[in-house]
């Protein structure tokens, strides 16, 4: 069983290695990432649940939850593929970023040591700064009339991109280290209080939580970075912090239990930067990427107060809405990008997507964003007017940015307007409703792996 | 062993992390990194147990963090020099061709970066203290590892926190205050360093598993880092931080 769960996590990385060797052919980059999608799958359900050693340091281990998140991570993934087929100059290195990001965000999930798997997240931002760069020509916005220069911008965003990520992974690597020199001496109570303080550090940075946040504008924006790769960051990358996060705060109880200034600390950080997104979020008008980017923000804020809450709701809500994140981003992004035509489908899809990522019925998000507010409302009433403002900020954000998009067919970014784009809204659209409609088969699961763990309240 | 080897060590962290802080040339710079890193392997090798018997007593995660010293230094040094030596203008990019228009585009580009930094050397010439930012950054260094080292003491004596936090900063200040991409490399290597040395203050040995990951994505980082100086070189013949953060807000 060992053999066949590191092939889950060595089958898209050989992927991403063939993508890269066959960089001229995207036929080949698609079949070959495509056939490695389909046996991490089928090799996740023949995987029984438990813990597998492969040597005494190598354990691996598979659930439920592992599986969930692997599948989640694979969504935005799968969804830029299939565009990527067909607007195969969109990147060229873009399959082999896709392809490392799974292996990544695999090995997150199923790796046992959480060093490794901070590490892990490192090598998925060091091959998107590789994808950044080696951007076409045409990703880049000149004035009219102008000779296209070669894009410098992207560097821009790859060098903050790759800079803000090692110091996640240093911030991530310290808190575990000190994590473990705490577990053997557990007397230094100061060691644990600096233990999550990096281990909340390097969490914001990796969601962008503000005031760490600088790195997904850039990404996000078409002059700066790409919308595509962006999109796998923010949908696939999350996740995987997110079931990070959760691995090692129910790992280890002290961490959420024995420092309650701590906590409250961080879980007011957390709703402030949430605030402070969709404040920044709406003060953007026009400028409808960013806006987009500053949406994303505010929901990491959310994320991370749900993470740092100490409730087993709270819990419950950041682990469902990795799940939203991974729907969201490229429902939004792919309908945003197709506007141009005038489609009534891009439309429904931008709508769909935006409700989903400000938690308003009748869509998956808002399932996410109940437990949430279930969480606010345990801590207190502060707490949840805290966390509604951001909501209703979030709320009017999308509504300044994007309603005016529904009724005037306006065009940010030519990008041809594509059937198979099409269809892809349309099932990620009704998966969102249809989870929203009824999110037990997502919830009954995440809320049992919390519980089992006795310790949150 | 006295305690002279420690004391030495930590007096030679302390050397490589004024280098790094105060010199922008990078025939200085990057063998200052490769001695931070012997030096930390040294660290290492005295700090836990030799678990290696090949005719002498040795510890494989100080030969693990050396053997990616050395990866990590040659690899920078091979592309800085491959960049400075290069006066090929790059015709391609992504491997499309560029035309003549984007072409003569990519000259003037490149000829203001020749025109700016000339000026900048000259401005910097006129100015006596183009030190004196870096110097009193490694005076705050000194003074918030020395304060940090007392007030959150982690390791198992105050010199090997003072240099833990020393290196870490001056990592970070490194940063701050680069001005090319080579320094802003160098900078994330020696925070990445500050995971190795927390852990020899520590006394905690790593696993293998643990230490060949970080070596793998440590010399992954690398290969990154010294792709994006010779894809920027290749485009404007500057590694120069201005250009690349050049309109970007």
């Amino acid at each position: 069983m060992t053999t066949e769960l590191l092939a889950v996590i060595a089958a898209p990385a050989l992927a991403g290695i063939l993508a890269i060797a066959f960089r001229r052919q995207p036929l080949v980059q698609v079949v070959a990432a495509a056939a490695a999608l389909l046996l991490q799958l089928v090799l996740l359900t023949l995987v029984a649940d438990g813990q597998y050693s492969f040597t005494t340091e190598l354990v691996l281990r598979v659930g439920p939850i592992e599986r969930f998140f692997i599948a989640a991570a694979d969504i935005p993934i799968v969804a830029a593929l299939l565009y990527h087929a067909r607007v195969a100059d969109e990147g060229r290195k873009f399959v082999a970023v896709a392809m490392f990001t799974s292996a990544s965000v695999s090995a997150v999930a199923l790796v046992g040591d959480s060093f490794v798997a901070a590490f892990a997240l490192l090598i998925a931002s060091v091959a998107l700064a590789i994808g950044l760069v080696d951007e076409p020509l045409r990703a880049v916005e000149t004035p009219p009339g102008s000779a296209p220069l070669p894009p410098v911008r992207p560097f821009a965003a790859a060098l903050r991109y790759l800079s803000l990520s090692v110091f996640a992974a240093v911030a991530l690597g310290f808190a575990l280290i000190l994590l473990a020199r705490y577990t053997s001496n557990p007397d230094q109570g100061a060691l644990l209080k600096v233990t999550f303080a990096f281990l909340v550090v390097g969490l914001a940075l990796r969601l962008a939580a503000a005031p760490f946040h600088l790195w997904l504008p850039s990404l996000l924006d078409p002059a700066r970075g790409s919308g595509l790769l962006g999109l796998l960051t923010v949908g696939a990358l999350s996740g995987a912090a997110i079931l990070f996060a959760a691995h090692t705060l129910l790992d280890h109880p002290s961490l959420l239990l024995q420092d309650q200034f701590g906590r409250t600390a961080a879980s007011a950080g957390a709703l402030g930067s949430a605030i402070l997104g969709g404040l920044l979020a709406l003060g953007q008008g026009e400028r409808r990427r960013r806006c987009l980017a500053y949406l994303f923000i505010s929901d990491a804020g959310l994320l991370l107060f749900g993470l740092v809450s100490g409730t087993a709701s709270g819990f419950s809500a950041s682990l469902a809405a990795a799940l939203g994140y991974s729907l969201a981003a490229p429902l939004l992004l792919l309908s945003f990008n197709l506007l141009d035509g005038g489609s009534l489908i891009a439309r429904a899809g931008l709508l769909l997507g935006g409700l989903s990522l400000v938690g308003l019925a009748p869509t998956y998000g808002f399932a996410a964003r109940w437990l949430l507010f279930t969480a606010a409302a345990q801590l207190g009433l502060g707490w949840l007017l805290a966390t509604l403002a951001a909501v209703l900020l979030m709320l009017a954000a999308a509504a300044r940015s994007f309603v005016p998009l529904l009724f005037t067919p306006t065009m940010p970014v030519r990008i041809p307007s594509d059937r198979l784009c099409l269809i892809i809204i349309i099932i990620l659209g009704a998966i969102i409703i249809l989870l929203g409609i009824y999110p037990a088969p997502i919830l009954d699961p995440i809320s049992v792996w919390v519980s089992a763990r006795g310790f949150l309240p | 062993m006295g305690v002279w080897l420690p004391n030495l060590i930590a007096a030679g962290l302390i050397l490589t992390g004024v280098l790094l802080v105060l010199l922008r040339d990078w025939r200085l710079t990057i063998p200052a990194l490769l001695a931070q890193y012997l030096l930390l392997g040294l660290l290492i090798s005295i700090s836990l147990p030799a678990d290696l018997r090949l005719g002498v007593d040795l510890n494989s995660v100080a030969l693990i963090e050396a053997a990616t010293g050395l990866t990590v230094t040659l690899l920078f040094f091979l592309t800085a020099s491959a960049a400075v030596r290069s006066d090929v203008t790059s015709q391609t990019y992504a491997g499309q061709e560029l035309d003549e228009f984007q072409q003569a585009a990519l000259r003037r580009q490149q000829r203001r970066v020749t025109r700016d930094a000339a000026e900048a050397r000259a401005n910097r010439r006129a100015i006596a203290g183009e030190f004196l930012l870096p110097v009193a950054a490694l005076l705050i260094c000194a003074t918030a590892a020395y304060s940090l080292s007392q007030l959150y003491p982690l390791g198992q004596n105050l010199l090997d926190d003072f240099s833990f936090y020393w290196v870490v900063l001056c990592g970070l200040f490194t940063l701050l205050l680069a001005h090319d991409l080579i320094k802003i490399s160098i900078g994330l290597m020696t925070l990445l360093n500050g995971l190795g040395l927390l852990l020899a203050s520590l006394g905690q040995r790593p696993g293998l598993l643990v230490e060949g990951t970080q070596a793998a994505v440590t010399i992954g980082l690398a290969t990154a880092l010294s792709y994006l100086w010779l894809t920027l070189h290749s485009r404007l013949r500057s590694l120069n931080l201005d250009e690349v953060l050049r309109g970007d807000d």
